[in-house]
């Protein structure tokens, strides 16, 4: 069975590094695609230029909200605005609780929202909950 | 005395006036002149009914009298020609005759045809004719007819045509010249065919006096006509008529034609009224009428009325002379009566008509004796009443003096008083002109305001006639008004006014009193104090748009530090974590010891950055208040605890019902901050009670949270709300010391206080009001 790829929008090292050992540690064996700034998720779900688009669309994606150049929550708008990922599944992956950002991202479409914990072990658990929900159990929306 | 004088002038007033009026004949006159039309009339209906009685009655008579000649009489004309007609049919069957004519010899018969005409008085002439109407012989020996035609004649045609004998038309008889009427009888031959004609002229002459002769009344005239062809006169008193035609006009000539009978009343072609009776003759084309002259059959009413005419003329007379007599007699006491009440309407009350008849007359007499009686009593109490009167006029000019010195006194006194008043006080009239003025508005516009409309003092645009227009219609009592006006020295001054209307004793409105205080100096300060806020509202609104944006900076700042700070603490935290696994084998039980303090140390200082994000939060919230059960709410924050903590036996209190106005998340992190810290403080007690009620304090409600732990020393309070501030050590109550800071800020935020009272190892308790 092929395994269709998690994309994670993040720009902190540090954070992509937990993510990758959070994501191994709950025996999570799709491959993780990495991407640092918001212009580049664009680019890569759309394709821009010198970017060829994915070929096939991740089974989620894992936004954070502060981020260079393109910030999260415009990314987000702009693949619910896309014919094309309009149904892809996007979990909000942030260190920020507050209100604003909650409602503006439900608002705009995500399918989830987490704040990410300070706590490695509570953050593994989250990472594990999170891969078991969208890549085993949720029954994806069928994209091309 | 003065009253009496108008008494007579009103009394000679009602004299003219009725003498004025339009003249008439006296009393005397008029009853007279009534009783003689009456008496007239009277006798005039009754002599013309009476008359015109008898008189439609004597007509009757006469017409009756008249149709019933007439029918006799033509029974009489009737019985007479028949037998004359007998006679001529007899003799044409005599033998000798009718043997004659057979044997064509009639000329033989003339004589007996003499003889028969001279016995037969009746008739004028006899003759024969053969069938084609020659005339064979005559009774007038030799006539020139003989050998003659009548061929012509009706009664020849009428007896060929019909062989039944036939009386012919009235006609002057060509042989003898005189009037006659033939009646031709046939004669007829063996064989039964007409052979002759015999004809005997029947006379009119004589036929009319016949009928004439008899008596039919005065005057009375009888005519006989035959009806045949427009008819003609075969009888008539005056022998001349006969074989004339009767007037055309007579209406009883026309009914005869018609075949009627009847007696009418006509006029005649000269006018004069006649009275006929008419009736047709048995038997024959004939028509008798019977004339009376209509005065000759009244002549008797005639008489009547003349002698009627004079009875009434002498009852008229006897009746106006009595009348006059008795209507003198009845007026004489009424003249009296007018003439006194004459003199008395004229003043003089001493005169009595003193009327000696106990009539109605008398009675009216007595009652006007007692009229003038009275009117001389109460002239009498008039005049007394009238001097009553001048002397209470006189007393009641005194007491008017007195007033009016009185009212000058006070009037003086109110004068004194409006000018002593600092304010303006003015009088106006509808058109806005000064009228009066105290003092003090004589002071402030100059001594020449009175005379001058109100705006000629404004100082620029004023809405002031605008503004007091209510006053002067009516439609409000007093209005305030402020209007800038010119001082007499040229000062431009804002006058306070209060405008009210003036009312006449008939309730209009003749103008109005305006008080006026001069406020330039208190409108002048206003101002400046007004300017002055103006200038503070600026700067408010400045600090407040600076506020606005240090607090959006604030906001910026917590964002960051939301999201900065936890991301390298998160790393540290992962890891060590991750160092504690990869190299757990390497590691003393010291080192991983360290490492341990490295990661708690990390997760408490996230903690104390969320507990920094919220308190930041709450201070920037919008209030969203709803009714909030607080004891259920309590319930759920202290069962979350214990689930949290199952080894802990906690005693738990709640005041069950407690409600208040809220909002309900900062509530709820209120109270979990207080019940968490009552939890964590009576941790140590083997018997920990948690208590959530509320008291009356100042009759306001008072919310508070208890507990029996280990309370704190009072001597800290004031550091207890503070951010960061702990009474407690860390290791003995974990704990950051923003708790209550976040508390108090939620409390003063609903408007509401918060205070605690507590002893070192006896408790503690939070009070707060909402």
């Amino acid at each position: 069975m092929e395994h269709k790829a998690i994309l994670l929008v993040e720009d902190n090292p540090s954070d992509i590094d937990l993510t990758r050992r959070a994501l191994s540690k709950s025996h999570v064996v799709n491959e993780l695609q990495v991407v640092e700034d918001g212009q580049e998720a664009v680019n890569i779900l759309f394709g821009n230029g010198n970017t060829p688009a994915l070929k096939e669309l991740p089974a989620v994606v894992l936004l954070d909200l502060k981020l260079p150049r393109v910030d999260g929550l415009e990314v987000l708008r702009r693949i619910r605005a896309h014919e094309r990922t309009k149904l892809l599944p996007v979990v909000i992956l942030t260190s920020s609780k507050a209100e604003q950002d909650v409602i503006q991202s439900y608002q705009l479409g995500a399918n989830s929202y987490i704040q990410k914990p300070v706590d490695f072990n509570q953050f593994v658990e989250a990472i594990k909950n999170l891969g078991l929900y969208w890549l085993v159990l949720n029954e994806p929306p069928p994209l091309k | 005395m003065s009253i009496n004088h108008n008494k007579r002038r009103t009394a000679r007033n009602w004299l003219t006036v009725f003498k004025s009026g339009p003249q008439r004949l006296p009393l005397v006159l008029q009853l007279v002149g009534l009783i003689i039309v009456v008496a007239l009339l009277t006798g005039s209906v009754v002599g013309y009914v009476l008359t015109n009685t008898s008189r439609n009655a004597l007509r009757q008579d006469a017409l009756e009298a008249n149709l019933a000649h007439a029918q006799l009489a033509a029974q009489f004309a009737s019985n007479y020609i028949t037998a004359v007609q007998a006679h001529i049919r007899v003799f044409a069957s005599r033998p000798d005759v009718h043997q004659a004519v057979l044997a064509n010899t009639p000329e033989k018969l003339q004589p007996t045809l003499a003889q028969f005409v001279e016995i037969q008085t009746a008739l004028t002439g006899s003759a024969i004719y053969d069938v084609k109407g020659i005339q064979l012989v005559h009774s007038t020996a030799g006539v020139t007819t003989i050998g003659q035609s009548f061929a012509d004649r009706d009664y020849y045609q009428q007896v060929m045509a019909t062989r039944q004998p036939y009386l012919g038309a009235p006609t002057l008889s060509r042989a003898t010249g005189s009037a006659t009427m033939a009646y031709a009888v046939p004669i007829f031959d063996d064989s039964g065919q007409i052979h002759s004609i015999l004809t005997g002229g029947i006379s009119l002459a004589a036929f009319s006096s016949a009928i004439t002769s008899v008596d039919y009344g005065k005057e009375t005239r009888i005519t006989m006509i035959d009806t045949r062809a427009g008819g003609s006169i075969i009888a008539d008193n005056n022998p001349e008529l006969l074989l004339t035609q009767p007037s055309a006009n007579n209406p009883a000539v026309q009914q005869l034609l018609a075949d009627k009978s009847g007696s009418i009343e006509f006029a005649d072609d000269a006018g004069s009224a006649k009275l006929v009776g008419f009736t047709a003759v048995p038997g024959f084309p004939w028509g008798v009428l019977v004339t009376t002259p209509q005065n000759v059959a009244l002549a008797t009413v005639n008489t009547l009325n003349q002698q009627a005419g004079l009875y009434t003329s002498v009852i008229v007379l006897c009746a106006a002379l009595f009348g006059a007599l008795w209507m003198i007699g009845l007026t004489r006491p009424i003249i009296r009566l007018r003439d006194t009440s004459l003199k008395v309407a004229a003043g003089d009350f001493s005169q009595r008509v003193r009327l000696k008849q106990r009539d109605e007359i008398g009675e009216l007499g007595l009652a006007f004796d007692h009229m003038a009686q009275e009117l001389s009593d109460k002239d009498t109490i008039l005049r007394s009443h009238a001097l009553d009167l001048e002397k209470r006029i006189s007393e009641r000019t005194v007491e008017l003096k007195e007033a009016q010195v009185h009212l000058q006194t006070l009037f003086n006194h109110q004068e004194t008083i409006l000018a002593a008043v600092p304010d303006i006080i003015m009088e106006v009239d509808n058109n806005k002109v000064y009228t009066w003025a105290n003092q003090a508005g004589l002071d402030f516009f100059g001594d020449d305001v009175v005379g001058r409309e109100a705006s000629y003092y404004f100082e620029g645009e004023q809405e002031t006639y605008q503004a007091v227009k209510p006053v002067f219609n009516g439609t409000a009592g007093t209005i305030y008004v402020e209007s800038w006006q010119r001082r007499k020295d040229g000062q431009k001054r804002l006058l306070a006014w209060y405008c009210r209307s003036l009312h006449d004793s008939e309730g209009k409105i003749f103008g109005a009193l305006s008080a006026a205080t001069d406020i330039t100096e208190r409108k002048l300060a206003e101002e400046e104090v007004h300017n002055m806020n103006t200038v503070l509202e600026e700067r408010v609104r400045g600090r407040t748009a600076a506020l606005q944006a240090a607090n959006n900076e604030l906001e910026s700042f917590s964002y960051s530090v939301s999201h900065d700070l936890r991301a390298p603490l998160r790393g540290i935290d992962g890891w060590s974590q991750a160092l504690m696994e990869e190299a757990d084998a390497k590691l003393n039980a010291t080192e991983k010891q360290y490492l341990k303090r490295v990661r708690s140390e990390t997760q408490r200082l996230g903690e104390l950055i969320e507990a920094l994000l919220q308190l930041a939060r709450i201070s920037r919230a919008q209030l969203n208040k709803q009714t909030l059960n607080l004891s259920v709410l309590t319930e759920k924050i202290l069962g979350g605890l214990k689930e949290k903590y199952p080894d802990r036996n906690v005693a738990i209190l709640i005041q069950p019902g407690l409600t208040a106005d809220a909002d309900a998340t900062l509530l709820e992190v209120a109270l979990t901050n207080l019940l968490d810290n009552a939890w964590k403080f009576s941790g140590t007690r083997e018997h920990a009670r948690i208590e959530f009620g509320t008291l009356e304090q100042d009759q306001k409600r008072v919310y508070y949270v208890r507990d029996n732990g280990v309370g704190f020393d009072m001597h800290y309070i004031d550091k207890l709300f503070g951010a960061f501030q702990r009474l407690h050590k860390t290791a003995e109550f974990p704990g950051h010391g923003i708790g209550l800071a976040t508390v108090q800020r939620i409390v003063h935020l609903h408007g509401g206080s918060i205070w605690a009272e507590a002893q070192v190892n006896s408790g503690a308790t939070f009070y707060f009001t909402l």
